[in-house]
């Protein structure tokens, strides 16, 4: 599988300035590094790794738009921290900051690639005993707001835990998601018609 | 990238994925050694309209939206009319069969007919996006140009629609990801008792679908959007 780094940013002093430098270390890169305005341009290869270099609000169109799924072990983020946004949780492997040196700045990608070599995918998308929970209200056709008086939470809250059940199984409809509790007998189709359902 | 003088037929042995494309443009096979210029010539097609969709369908990071945004809508809207009729006549029937033999195909207990039920909410979905798009979203769109064109603008503001592209056009995120959702169910979630040549072939297609759909959410989103928001800004000036 090859990797894709993709810088997306909207000065051309910033990300031309990191595709120079990029481009002319010893990572090689040649026309693997990419350099893109806005996120809406980029078109995802289901082939390929990707390094996303990039802002925290990039971040969130590519993660919106493009379905790009953090769950995926083939994607990385290198935060571009040039306009002191708010960061991305935990979901960047790194940050990049405007006074970094070039070396400090091809360490850092060459980490996030490395990452890639050394990965064992352990990773494995199991639900907390609270996520399946609230995947079974879901299911059952409770919304939000339903679901956080049933189980005295904040809305919030159940809509942080439905973001984390959709990264982690891949599945973002309500009906895909209801599929999937049935297939795993998490909610039980004796007494349920499944027309009702889905 | 293909060109206008290379041959139709090299380019199809080289990508024959875009036989379906040229097939919206009203392209038969039986061209022998034409050229792309020369077979659109005598169809009376716009050649470079149609080599600029061949490049965006064969490289997915093609897209030279600058260029699109010169073509005028009309022509933006019959190829777009088009893709909705094949997807309608091609594309939803045959995952359908496609998916019944799979079903038909297995054996003991699987939870396989679960699988149609899914996909007759998406159909449903789909359905009712490229329905309106079709009866109200393109007609307006027309409209537009037809205004614009005659020059008849409006002495008021009244006689303008009173949507504008933005609310026709909501996202097609919902019809994506649940097809992203059916192939993830397919792939990670799939029990035992299905047969793995007739799944083979329906993941194929669904693969295909949605490459499909990107293409053609791409030039409704980034390229008649625009151009239609223009003239509505226009229009609301005079």
């Amino acid at each position: 599988m090859n990797t894709r780094v993709v810088i997306i940013h909207g000065s051309p002093i910033v990300s031309e300035g990191l595709h120079h430098i990029l481009h002319n270390s010893s990572l090689q890169l040649h026309d693997h590094l990419r350099v893109f305005n806005q996120p809406d341009d980029i078109t995802i290869h289901r082939s390929s790794h990707y390094i996303f270099i990039t802002t925290a609000g990039f971040f969130q169109n590519l993660y919106k738009y493009q379905l790009i799924s953090v769950s995926e072990s083939r994607y990385r983020f290198l935060l571009l921290n040039t306009d002191d946004s708010p960061a991305m949780h935990n979901l960047s492997s790194d940050t990049i900051y405007l006074n970094d040196t070039q070396n400090q700045i091809v360490e850092k990608l060459r980490h996030a690639l490395n990452s890639f070599i050394h990965e064992k995918n352990t990773i494995i998308a199991s639900l907390t005993e609270r996520e399946t929970e609230i995947l079974k209200l879901v299911a059952l056709g409770n919304a939000s707001k339903e679901i956080a008086d049933k189980l005295s939470i904040s809305t919030h809250t159940v809509i942080t835990h439905r973001k984390n059940i959709t990264e982690k199984l891949g599945i973002k409809s309500i009906s895909g998601l209801t599929v999937y509790a049935i297939l795993n007998k998490i909610i039980d189709t004796d007494q349920l018609s499944i027309n009702d359902l889905i | 990238m293909y060109k206008l003088s290379q041959k139709l037929a090299d380019v199809i042995h080289h990508d024959h994925q875009l036989l379906p494309v040229l097939n919206r443009f009203g392209i038969r096979l039986g061209f022998g050694d034409q050229s792309v210029e020369d077979v659109c010539k005598s169809l009376g097609i716009n050649a470079q309209f149609l080599i600029e969709i061949l490049n965006t369908y064969h490289d997915p990071d093609y897209f030279p939206r600058e260029r699109f945004l010169d073509f005028p809508l009309p022509m933006i809207v019959d190829y777009l009319k088009k893709t909705h009729l094949y997807y309608y006549t091609y594309y939803i029937p045959e995952i359908e069969n496609q998916l019944n033999e799979l079903i038909a195909s297995a054996k003991g207990e699987n939870n396989l007919p679960l699988l149609t039920r899914f996909y007759h909410k998406f159909k449903q979905e789909l359905h009712e996006h490229l329905q309106y798009e079709d009866k109200f979203t393109f007609p307006y769109v027309i409209e537009l140009h037809t205004m614009q064109n005659s020059g008849n603008l409006p002495a008021s503001s009244g006689s303008l629609p009173q949507k504008s592209i933005i609310e026709f056009e909501e996202a097609h995120s919902d019809v994506d990801s649940k097809l992203l959702d059916l192939k993830n169910i397919i792939i990670k979630y799939l029990q035992a008792g299905y047969d793995d040549n007739k799944c083979n072939t329906l993941l194929t297609t669904l693969f295909n679908f949605e490459d499909d759909l990107r293409d053609h959410a791409r030039i409704e989103d980034k390229i008649m959007v625009p151009k239609v928001q223009q003239i509505e800004k226009l229009l609301s000036k005079s």
